[in-house]
């Protein structure tokens, strides 16, 4: 099956360290092998664009995986898997998801505060057109009143504008998933924020779905 | 809650789990969680080089390398760790 693989900087694995075999001219990369007793514990893994936010890293591959022997939140497992194709994300596009989500979250908060009867604070922060105002906006809403449950909200928006202006994008796109969970009370919405932000990347990247 | 505290808390756990991690005992959804965790904070994935590096070079020790202080000194702070 067709999934996706973040890895650092010349194809290697984050974790392990792993060079992965890169595709030459029109063949992908050889495949890489896991003996079957090493099974789940060790093994290929990648994922499906639902959860590509999760991963953010350097390079994202596609790649084509062998029988999948197990799912997760977040993972595929396979016994083998090839590169096939290193997309077009760069660091410009990162930044990209990291505006993205960041604005979709100060979106959600200004409909909560609307709602909750306080408009002035909601139009302040809809007329925000950078990452750093939404900071600076969103942290002054934050910080009159640490117990008041929706300034808590305008928080997470600001050390999510913090963090995507800062280019750490796995870390905006994290804190703008808390606060789908912590704004609704369910771990669902977290999750739907995770597969929007994936979906964006596939979208933006024209990615085989 | 604040995104950072709870950044913070997961920071925590990682550090309670990594000897699980390099040994292989997590669980599968543990062990997902942790890189995923992993993914999104440079210093946890500082914290598990340091580690990997401090276990590669101290396999890199035999006893008669250590000056022969240095095992009794260290038996001195494990005791007095030990004894809180």
């Amino acid at each position: 099956m067709i999934a996706f693989k973040f890895l650092a900087r010349g194809a290697v694995g984050p974790f392990t360290g792993f060079a992965w075999p890169t595709p030459m001219a029109s063949s992908p990369g050889g495949w890489v092998e896991v003996p079957p007793e090493a099974l789940p514990d060790r093994g290929i893994h990648a994922c499906l664009a639902d959860h590509l936010s999760f991963w953010v890293d350097d390079e994202l591959w596609i790649v084509e995986l062998g029988e999948v022997v197990q799912r997760s939140s977040g993972q595929l497992i396979s016994s083998r898997g090839r590169l096939l194709k290193r997309t077009a994300w760069a660091r410009e596009v990162a930044n990209e998801l990291g505006k993205a989500c960041t604005f979709r979250a100060r979106d959600a908060a200004a409909q909560l505060l609307r709602r909750n009867g306080r408009v002035q604070e909601a139009n302040q922060l809809l007329g925000c057109s950078d990452l750093v105002e939404l900071k600076k906006v969103a942290r002054a809403i934050s910080e009159p009143c640490k117990t008041d449950s929706l300034a808590n909200i305008a928080g997470y928006v600001a050390d999510a504008a913090t963090f995507a202006n800062l280019g750490d994008v796995g870390t905006a796109a994290f804190i703008v998933a808390e606060l789908a969970r912590v704004s609704t009370g369910t771990i669902e919405a977290s999750a739907s924020e995770r597969a929007w932000q994936g979906r964006w990347i596939a979208e933006r990247l024209k990615l085989p779905l | 809650m604040t995104p950072e505290s709870a950044r913070d808390l997961a920071c925590q756990e990682l550090v309670e789990l990594v000897t699980d991690y390099l040994e292989q005992t997590l669980s599968h959804d543990e062990r997902t969680r942790f890189e995923q965790h992993l993914a999104m904070c440079g210093g946890c994935r500082e914290y598990l080089r340091e580690i990997r590096s401090t276990i590669n070079l101290s396999r890199k020790l035999s006893q008669g390398a250590l000056a022969s202080k240095v095992p009794d000194d260290l038996l001195t702070l494990f005791r007095k760790w030990k004894a809180g």
